[in-house]
Order: C-alpha cells, then sequence, then structure tokens
C-alpha cells in the first residue's frame, strides 16, 4: 500500500444522516448513507435524541454497506476520519465514539475532522487536486460560509449573522405555504417565475463592515409585509413569482459575496458545497459571473454536496497524505468547532 | 396583560435591551409572533443588553443555542418549532440548564405551562402594516414577578 494512496473510511453524524464513505487517495470507493429523514418527517423535523439513536442503529450496517460496496474488508482500512464538529453534539458522539472503536480495534490512526471543511475536501473526488488558494462557499440549511483554503490552511472569511441560506428557504416557503423542505419546493414554483416580480433586498450587500457576511433573516420579514399587503390590497399573489424573486435574492446575494472574496483573496477558484448548492438558479447564476470574472467554479454532484462520509475520508486521506498527526485518541466532539480547526 | 406598540427595528432591539436589563436567571420569555415578526431583531437587542458580543444567529438547525455574557447571567435561545409531542420538549429542556439564564423560546406558544415558574409571553402581532402591536402575558406560578420587572422598564 502506497503511502499517497491511503485507504480512508469516513463517518458523518454531525446531524439527521449517518454517512460511511471509503476513497482511496482521491478515488471515490464508496458513500453508504442511511438517513433518518423519514423518521424525522414524522416528528416535522431533526429532533436530537431521535437524530442519536436513529445513528446508533444505523452505524454498524452503514460500516458494512459501505466496506461491501467498496470491495474491501475493514482490516485494509489505513486510516479513519470522523466528523468530530461542527453539529448536533449528541449526534457527533455516536460517530466520535464509533470510529475511535474502529481506529482503537484495528490499530490504525484516526483524524477527527471539520464538516465545513470536509464540505470544501469532497470535490477532490470529482474534479481533482483542489487548486490553492480556492474560495469554499459552504451552504445548507444549517450553514452559510465563505471559507478561503490555502496552503493548506481552512480560514473562515464570514458567515451568516442570523439565519443559514437553506433556513430561509426553508421558512420563505413554510409562508407561501409550501410544504418541507422549502428549497426544492421554492425552486420548482420558480421555474414558472419572474425573477424580477418583486425586488426582495439584498440584506450586507454594500456593508463593508460585513463584506464577507450574510444576513438573511430580514429576507422573510420582507415577503411576509409584501404577502400582507398584497393581500390588503386584494391583488393575487403569484406564488411563482415570490418563489422567482426571492431565489433570485439569495442566489445573487450569495454568488456576489462569493465572487468578491475571490477577486479580494486573490484566489480564483470557487467550489461551492452544501444542499443549497443543488438549487438551479444558484449553479446558473455562479457559472454566468465566475465566467465573466475568470474564476474556475466546481461544484460538486449533489449526492457529495449534502452531508456524507465520502467527504470525510476525502479530508481524512489529505491529511493522511500531507503527513498531518492523527488526533489524540481522546478528542472530544464539538458542536461549534471553527472552520479553522480542520483537524484535532 | 401589557400591550405597547413598536414603530421600528431600532425599537424592538431596545426593548430588548431594556428587558434584559431587568431579567434574572430562570426567567423564561415564550416570544410568539409570524416568520418575519422580529422575534429575531428582538432576541439581537437581549443579547446586545447582556453584553453579548458574538451574532445571535437562528437556533432553528439545532433547535437551542446558549451564549455567555459579560454578566452573571446567559442567553439560553430555543426554537421549538419542530417539536411535537412534550416528551421530545422534556429531552430538550432536561439537557438544558436554564437557572443561570435568560432563555427565550421561539414557537414555544403549545408548551408554555412546561418552561419553568417564571414565564411570560411575549405577543407580536405583526398584522398591520407597518409597526408591531406587543402584548405581555405572565403565566403562573411566578410569571408575574417577571411581567412586573418587564413593565418597569416600559416606557
Amino acid at each position: 500500500m502506497s503511502i499517497d494512496q491511503p485507504l480512508v473510511l469516513g463517518i458523518e453524524t454531525s446531524c439527521d444522516e449517518t454517512g460511511v464513505g471509503i476513497v482511496r487517495g482521491r478515488e471515490l470507493l464508496s458513500n453508504a448513507l442511511a438517513s433518518s429523514v423519514e423518521l424525522h418527517a414524522r416528528f416535522g423535523g431533526v429532533v436530537p435524541e431521535v437524530a442519536s439513536r436513529a445513528h446508533l442503529e444505523a452505524m454498524l450496517p452503514t460500516i458494512e454497506l459501505a466496506c461491501s460496496q467498496a470491495g474491501v474488508s475493514l482490516s485494509d482500512i489505513d486510516a479513519i476520519a470522523v466528523t468530530a464538529g461542527p453539529g448536533l453534539v449528541g449526534a457527533l458522539i455516536v460517530g466520535v465514539a464509533s470510529a475511535k472503536a474502529l481506529a482503537l480495534g484495528l490499530g490504525k490512526p484516526i483524524y477527527g475532522v471539520n464538516h465545513l471543511a470536509a464540505h470544501v475536501m469532497v470535490d477532490e473526488l470529482e474534479h481533482g487536486p483542489l487548486p490553492e488558494p480556492v474560495i469554499g462557499l459552504l451552504v445548507s440549511g444549517g450553514h452559510s460560509s465563505l471559507i478561503k483554503v490555502s496552503n493548506g490552511d481552512f480560514t473562515s472569511l464570514g458567515q451568516t449573522l442570523d439565519d443559514a441560506a437553506g433556513e430561509a428557504f426553508d421558512k420563505v416557503a413554510r409562508l407561501l405555504g409550501l410544504p418541507f423542505p422549502g428549497g426544492p419546493m421554492i425552486d420548482q414554483a420558480a421555474q414558472n417565475g419572474n425573477s424580477n416580480a418583486i425586488n426582495f433586498p439584498r440584506a450586507l450587500r454594500a456593508d463593508p463592515a460585513h463584506a464577507f457576511n450574510f444576513s438573511f433573516s430580514g429576507l422573510k420579514t420582507a415577503v411576509a409585509r409584501w404577502v400582507k399587503e398584497q393581500q390588503r390590497l386584494g391583488n393575487a399573489i403569484s406564488v411563482p413569482d415570490v418563489a422567482a424573486s426571492v431565489q433570485e435574492a439569495i442566489a445573487d446575494i450569495l454568488t456576489s459575496k462569493a465572487i468578491a472574496a475571490a477577486v479580494d483573496q486573490n484566489a480564483p477558484h470557487l467550489v461551492i458545497a452544501g444542499g443549497v448548492a443543488a438549487n438551479s438558479r444558484l449553479r446558473a447564476l455562479a457559472a454566468e459571473r465566475c465566467a465573466v470574472a475568470g474564476i474556475e467554479l466546481r461544484i460538486p454532484s449533489p449526492t457529495l454536496c449534502t452531508d456524507n462520509g465520502a467527504m470525510v475520508a476525502a479530508l481524512g486521506s489529505h491529511l493522511f497524505r500531507v503527513g498531518a498527526a492523527p488526533s489524540p485518541v481522546d478528542f472530544p466532539a464539538t458542536s461549534t468547532l471553527s472552520v479553522n480547526e480542520v483537524l484535532f | 396583560m401589557t400591550s405597547m406598540r413598536i414603530e421600528t427595528p431600532e425599537q424592538m432591539q431596545s426593548l430588548g435591551e431594556s428587558i434584559a436589563a431587568v431579567s434574572r436567571g430562570g426567567d423564561v420569555l415564550i416570544l410568539t409572533g409570524e416568520l418575519g415578526a422580529g422575534k429575531t431583531t428582538f432576541a439581537q437587542g437581549v443579547a446586545r443588553g447582556l453584553g453579548i458580543t458574538e451574532p445571535v444567529t437562528s437556533p432553528t438547525f439545532v433547535m437551542s443555542k446558549s451564549y455567555r455574557s459579560v454578566g452573571s447571567l446567559e442567553l439560553l435561545h430555543l426554537d421549538v418549532y419542530r417539536v411535537s409531542a412534550v416528551d421530545q420538549l422534556m429531552d430538550l429542556w432536561s439537557e438544558i440548564d436554564a437557572e443561570n439564564a435568560l432563555t427565550l423560546v421561539e414557537w414555544g406558544g403549545p408548551w408554555v405551562g412546561e418552561f419553568g415558574e417564571t414565564v411570560v409571553e411575549m405577543r407580536i402581532n405583526s398584522e398591520s402594516e407597518f409597526g408591531r402591536e406587543i402584548n405581555f402575558t405572565s403565566y403562573p406560578p411566578s410569571g408575574e414577578a417577571f411581567l412586573r420587572r418587564i413593565e418597569s422598564v416600559l416606557t
């Protein structure tokens, strides 16, 4: 086994997906996923206690599935990687404890890694070595962050000051009476809408103190106010127009800030990751604006954009290859881990 | 019941700051209002009043967030929108130490009786086009004491 092609098993349990992925070097071998989304749907969303129990039940079968899909046995594995944070602490603990047990049992090194950094690093599995410096825009139901990767160091450039981008989609969908999850529903409704129908606010667009931060809380207020005003005037509300206009506002602010970050940091590469990266308007607008700005745009496939184990394995493999010291076996699960801490 | 009117987001933040100044450990404020009513804006004002400098971000995804302040009082910020049964709420609440905190609960309306002893509900009515009408209601056994302290800072 060559040191530059390590076989790494990655475990991800930061929210409601139990993910186990296996990579060899930068090659994706398997990406097994057991989602408790259906279980949570019965409760109307992710409930921490339910998530922990579901991870516990799914862990061993998902590890076995990942090994069989990859055609490897656990004894072949060179290293274990696991999400140490950020996330729901009760959910993280299940993955961290399982990974430690595996590493101790197999006598292999363990890497306790950062969930946000893994979301960016997963792009290596599809598009080859990550060019540096590169800007990562991570947008999901729980996160909205701009990250810079340079010389192997991850730096947070900014994040949301209130709601995450995915949450803005969910809450606007709730306001419009669309079902959960809101992102795909808004995207779908927007296909038949006019994105210029309503000019919703782009918060912090021209605020130098928050050049790379986001704020989405005011957007739902603006939508609620607009809907009420139309009702007061007795006007019919076009859900497609509202959906398209809201989506345009979110895609506009995300892409303009990401590109501003790339220009500011002299990083002509942008990776967009996280569940919101599936949004069709965000992808189209990012492609359009990156082309104009001369920035290379990289977006992983949807299954690698949402939470998964392969991304954790990809980051673990990278750390193994660059000779990073493995984590001490007593490293904790940390719900508020900053992206600057890639590895425990 | 005590009522007042708020005309601007700045006034909503100031209200939060004022209430923070008279809050004590164990106090629970249930924030009731539609999406966009101004609950986040209010919570940001409370955080400022408690001397918390980090941004108060949405608790929706993780359901509960805690913030250390410069003073002795912490801020707990809960969003229980996704809680659909009282035992789920108890799972969440039992992991939380609210004794030394002012607790803000979003979407807590159906569970007002489950959050300890000193509970006041703040209803934000955003029906009108501009401004917000705000009503405070206290709950037994000790919510009225908290309501008195709130009334003392309302102009």
